[in-house]
Parts: C-alpha cells; structure tokens; sequence
C-alpha cells in the first residue's frame, strides 16, 4: 500500500489487489458479527474457539467466532462474545442493570453506525480503479478511522491482546505461529490508519 | 421551619404553601443534582494519534487539550473527557464507543 496523499484536493492510496481482498473480507466478516442477530443452536458460549489453536485461515476462524455469538451482545451473562463486548462496552461497569439498560435503548443506533461506517469503506473500496487507486471521499474519512479501529479491535481481542505486554509478546512470536500472521495484519491496518490520520491535521 | 421537611417529601403540592415552603424545595433539588463524569480508559489497540484525534473532533477540544487527555490516559490508564448531567455522559460513553474507545461513566467524587 501506498501511504494517503491528497492531490488536487483529492483523498487517496494505493492498495494492491491482495490487500483489497484482505480488508473487503475482513469488513465484510465485521459486517456480518454486527447484523448476526439469530441465537446459536447451542446456545450462547456453546461454541466458542480455543484461542490457542488458531488455524491457518484468519477469515474462517474470524467468521465461526463472530457467528457463534450474535445474539448475546447484551446479555450480562459471562459466555458474552468478547469481541462484542469490546465493541460495545459495559457503561457502568458496578451496575449491570444500568448498563442493561443503556444497551437496550443505544443498541440500535450503536449497530447501524458502525454497519454504515464499514458499509461506506467498502463501497471505496469497491470503487478502486486501475491500479488500485482508491480514493476516499472526505465525509467518509471518519467512518474508515472507525472501521479500521473496529476490525483492528476485533483482531485484537482474537489474540487476547489486553495491555501493551501483550502486544509486545505476540510481536515476538516466530513467523510459523499463526498469531504471528494476523499481528502483522493488525500492524498494518494500524499503518493504513496512522497514515489516513496524518492527512487530516 | 421543622415542618417544611415534612412537607418535602409529600406529593407535589399544587401549589406551595408559601414562600419558606418554596425555597425548602429548591434546596432539595439543587441536592439530588449530581454531576457526571465521562471516563475514558487506556487500552493496547487504540493508536495515540487516533484518540487525540476523536477528543479534539468529538469534544472540539484544543489540539493541545485532546493531547493532555490523551497522554493522560496512556500514562495513568485512564482520564475524565467530560463532565455534566447523566444524559449528556451517556451520549459521550456512547460517541465514545462508536469510535471503539473504551469510555464508562461515573458519579463525579
């Protein structure tokens, strides 16, 4: 990828095809986890991965996790999805009927931003033109920092990164561990955003 | 004046027995009024640049201001955005969360 630039007032990059695969399946997957919304036939939790046997296949395991768990985005019960959980925090974190509540009433319009934030990036996406010009409305420069942070977040709690030491750690893995391929997606998406930042000073 | 506790804590009156009685009530409320405060938490994944960014765009804070907070929250893990009723505190945990950070709110100490 080539870094944004604005040229005659114009917003953009340069993404090769392979990276424009990369961030269409990972928006579409973040699409889907947020308008899932029927209960797993196990039940909520019943289903979930073990973090620490990944596969090879970053869009599977993303996908089978963030299926497995559409329906319990409010529920206050211990199984909930972390990825959810981290995409719509507890507001009160001593009082769950408050925050019960809060979800229950934001819910809707929480979703649908962040739905038409990724939905807006992708429709860039899919506009990129011959050699992988992609140029980026300005009214949707926030709904890409959003999806960005989004779906980095997303990648972040499938690692289980939770502080810096974390991160620090599973920087360190060798190249074989398969943590090691979806950080370097997760460096670069932060690379994608620290440079579409750097445009808006 | 003893009574006027009393009379407090019946349904409102329709209209209030007299100039004492009006000025208790006033009292009570400006009481029961307790600010609110936005908390936003540091966390691994969030770029400094970014948070910085969403401070100075949502709050129209001084790029210097959303600086601090910014720091703030890096180095001591978490710093208070903003301040006020409950319901403006729940609309800021909330545009908070839209731009994935992690914000919680609280009874001001």
């Amino acid at each position: 990828m080539r870094a944004f630039r604005r040229r005659r007032g114009e917003l953009s990059c340069q993404f090769e095809d392979a990276e424009l695969d990369l961030l269409g399946g990972l928006l579409s997957q973040l699409i889907e986890l947020l308008l899932s919304d029927l209960p797993g036939p196990n039940g909520p939790g019943t289903q979930r991965l073990p973090v620490a046997a990944p596969s090879d296949d970053v869009f599977a395991q993303l996908e089978h996790e963030m299926n497995a768990y559409g329906d319990e985005i409010f529920d206050d019960e211990p199984s909930i999805d972390p990825v959810l959980h981290r995409l719509f925090p507890d507001p009160y974190p001593d009082d769950p009927a408050a925050s019960h509540d809060f979800h229950r009433f934001t819910r809707a319009a929480q979703l649908d931003d962040k739905v038409v934030a990724a939905r807006a990036m992708l429709a860039d996406l899919r506009s990129v033109r011959d050699g992988g010009y992609c140029s980026v409305p300005e009214q949707h420069t926030m709904a890409w920092l959003k999806t960005l942070t989004n779906v980095r977040l997303a990648l972040a709690v499938r690692m289980e990164i939770s502080d810096a030491d974390d991160s620090e750690r599973i920087a360190e893995l060798p190249e074989d561990d398969p943590r090691s391929w979806i950080f370097s997606i997760y460096e670069w998406l932060g690379w994608v955003q620290e440079s579409l930042l750097a445009t808006q000073d | 004046m003893g009574h006027n506790g009393h009379m407090a804590s019946e349904p409102t009156p329709v209209r209030p027995a007299g100039d004492t009685a009006v000025d208790e009530r006033l009292g009570e409320q400006t009481k029961t009024v307790q600010p609110w405060v936005t908390i936003v938490w540091d966390d691994p994944v969030n770029l400094m640049s970014y948070v910085t960014h969403v401070f100075s765009t949502y709050f129209n804070y001084s790029r210097d201001r959303a600086e601090r907070l910014m720091m703030q929250v890096h180095m001591e893990g978490k710093a208070i955005v903003s301040s006020g009723v409950r319901e403006s505190m729940e609309c800021d945990v909330q545009a908070m969360h839209s731009y994935g950070l992690w914000a919680t709110l609280d009874r001001a100490d």
